[in-house]
């Protein structure tokens, strides 16, 4: 086994903390480069993202938009550490992702992600609170911390009350918000969210939306996929990927 | 679990373990039917391992007694030594001992005492109305004290004078005493062997069983007491006591070649007799357990392979089942090693449950063999925790891929899967 990409004594960043400043020289969090990715199809070459490049600073709120098949996803899993690209760097907290191994790559996307899906994949036969424990199993952190946490993360997204319910016992708002306090445990650089309110009715949506907005008022940094322009508006500003290239990059307020 | 954090960080995965057997147990209750039929050849193998192992360990046990209490350093003369595969023209051709071999073999340097035993066939034996008819006569002399270390309780022994003077007398077994003399002192009572009558003069040491056969239904008489009217019916073995046990192999030889010379046996011609100590039996006993264990190995480790491929099927049914969760765990933060882990520890919770449930069900019919059966067993604690080793390595190994299959999954394609 390799060694751990942060070694063991790291101190652990709370979870109701705002993420540490970021590290590199202009102040960005997120450093794209020329970002390809290409994936090969017997003797053909697909190339789902065709040099992509942006920064994202500290506390931003971003969305990413464009319709299916624009590469979209694939840079999503590039800025979720689930993927490395073909070619280009990807620089996360200062730490140059785009030349990582498996482990390593689990290692960060352990403290510095936090994934929220579509559809919650929160573990069945788990209840809230171990649900929410999860990502500090991974972390090696000691139980009795790990409780502790786990249940501050819970309050932060008001789900106190419900930590011992499981996930078929909750509603699907309260489903995505425990899966969000799973997501913030750790204190991670960014929140990554893939249509959030995809899964949910229009008002447990906005509900969600307006705990995404909370999130980013206490210093969050937000990404959210997305092809609802709805949903897209409550971000600051708005990315636009279509045929694997960046279409637009607009900042409002 | 309190792990320091160096440990916890560098194997969180220590820390995931209750989780990962909590999980397994879950799946068994989820699945009871497929978990239990998965499971029952691990638990027919380590049943075997518990429950044979008991049984032989107690077999070996009350053995061991048994051949100590024969005497430890006992020589047996007999025809043919235990184990021994011999033809139907070779038996014929062997000769039991003569009074004039025994004579030779007892003026040996380094024998102390020789027993010349001759089985006499007594069909019934009476005392007033009581008879026995299953006893065992041997005619003998007075060394069988000495040889066998066996003496009388009550009475005397026979002496010489009575086998100078073939004297009736007869000295008893406790089986015989209780079967003829209910309640009466048999010392100088008359019994009658097939017609003849003898007084009794002693009665021996009770001895047990042997073998589970009793030691103490039989009846002892001064050689040539009881007169053969054919002579090539006369059956007779010896038992000697060398000097020391330390001299035991060396007696064995210097017997051998004193029957030889008796015999007249050719430089190459084979023994047609044999000379031998209780090791033989022994090593004749071992050879039968081991048997015993082979064919408890062999048991067993049908069930556990067929337990082991049936663990190999669930875990493979519950990797594919929960593709998407292990997307999600290395969404996470899970590596490689602890996905790896997670569904090893599930295959041996899996096949340790198994082992369990055969460890106590074996450990029952132990139990109940023991207490039901003339056979003893004592539940070995060693075997019991190869057993249980055995029942998880089971587990790792035919878990091995399937946990190898879900931590390689690919974490996009796996968060994709539905």
């Amino acid at each position: 086994m390799s060694a751990d990409a942060v070694p063991p004594s790291a101190p652990a960043v709370p979870p109701s903390a705002p993420p540490a400043a970021a590290a590199e020289a202009d102040g960005s969090l997120i450093r794209a480069e020329d970002l390809w990715r290409t994936y090969v199809m017997g003797a053909e070459e697909i190339h789902a993202l065709r040099g992509v490049s942006f920064t994202i600073a500290p506390n931003e709120y971003v969305a990413v938009m464009g319709p299916s098949g624009s590469g979209k996803s694939t840079l999503m899993n590039l800025i979720g550490c689930l993927d490395t690209p073909s070619r280009g760097r990807y620089v996360l907290r200062g730490k140059v992702v785009s030349e990582m191994n498996d482990n390593e790559l689990a290692a960060i996307r352990n403290r510095e992600i936090g994934f929220v899906f579509q559809t919650f994949n929160l573990l069945p036969r788990a209840t809230a609170l171990h649900n929410v424990e999860l990502p500090l199993v991974y972390a090696g952190i000691p139980k009795d911390e790990r409780m502790e946490r786990a249940r501050r993360a819970l309050a932060m997204v008001d789900l106190a009350d419900r930590m011992t319910h499981k996930p078929n016992e909750l509603s699907g708002g309260q489903r995505q918000r425990v899966a969000v306090a799973r997501a913030l445990v750790m204190g991670p650089a960014i929140l990554l969210a893939d249509e959030p309110t995809g899964n949910l009715d229009t008002v447990t949506g906005e509900e969600i939306m307006r705990l995404f907005e909370k999130l980013h008022a206490e210093g969050n940094t937000i990404i959210l996929v997305t092809h609802e322009k709805d949903v897209a508006d409550h971000a600051q500003r708005t990315i636009h990927i279509r045929d694997g290239k960046i279409e637009s990059d607009e900042k409002r307020r | 679990m309190r792990l320091t954090r160096p440990i916890a960080a560098r194997w969180p995965v220590l820390l995931s373990m209750r989780e990962a057997v909590g999980m397994g147990l879950a799946a068994i209750k989820a699945y009871k039917l497929r978990a239990s039929l998965t499971i029952l050849g691990v638990v027919m193998g380590i049943m075997t391992v518990t429950g044979m192992s008991s049984i032989v360990a107690g077999l070996n046990a009350s053995m061991a007694r048994q051949i100590e209490s024969l005497g430890s350093s006992v020589l047996l003369i007999r025809p043919a030594a235990p184990g021994e595969h011999i033809s139907d023209e070779e038996w014929r051709k062997r000769k039991t001992l003569s009074m004039d071999e025994v004579q030779a073999i007892s003026v040996l340097p380094l024998v102390r005492a020789i027993s010349p035993m001759e089985f006499v066939r007594v069909d019934l034996i009476k005392y007033g109305n009581q008879k026995v008819q299953d006893a065992t006569t041997f005619a003998t002399t007075a060394a069988y004290e000495t040889v066998h270390d066996a003496f009388v309780q009550k009475g005397r022994f026979i002496s010489d004078v009575d086998v100078d003077r073939a004297s009736p007398v007869a000295v008893l077994g406790t089986d015989v005493v209780d079967a003829l003399f209910a309640g009466v002192d048999p010392i100088d009572k008359e019994v009658f062997l097939d017609g003849r009558r003898f007084r009794v003069i002693g009665v021996m040491e009770r001895k047990g069983k042997f073998l589970f056969m009793s030691r103490d239904n039989i009846i002892l008489i001064p050689r040539g007491s009881i007169q053969r009217r054919d002579q090539r019916f006369n059956f007779m073995i010896a038992d000697v006591k060398p000097i020391s046990p330390a001299v035991l192999d060396r007696a064995v030889d210097q017997i051998r070649d004193a029957i030889r010379r008796k015999r007249k046996l050719r430089y190459l011609a084979p023994d047609n007799f044999a000379v031998f100590t209780q090791d033989t039996l022994t090593d004749l006993y071992r050879r039968i357990t081991g048997g015993i264990y082979m064919v408890m190995i062999a048991i067993s480790s049908i069930g556990l392979v067929v337990g082991g491929v049936g663990v190999m099927n669930i875990m493979l049914v519950s990797v594919t089942e929960r593709t998407r969760e292990i997307g999600v765990r290395k969404a996470l933060g899970a590596k490689k090693r602890d996905i790896l882990w997670q569904f090893l520890t599930e295959a041996m919770t899996l096949t340790g449950t198994g082992g369990l449930l055969g460890i106590f069900i074996g450990g029952g019919v132990a139990w109940l063999v023991d207490r039901f059966s003339p056979f003893p067993a004592v539940i070995q604690t060693s075997w019991v925790m190869v057993a249980f080793a055995t029942a998880l390595a089971v587990g790792l190994f035919f878990g091995l891929w399937p946990a190898a299959k879900a931590a390689r999954l690919d974490p996009i394609e796996a968060l994709r899967y539905e």
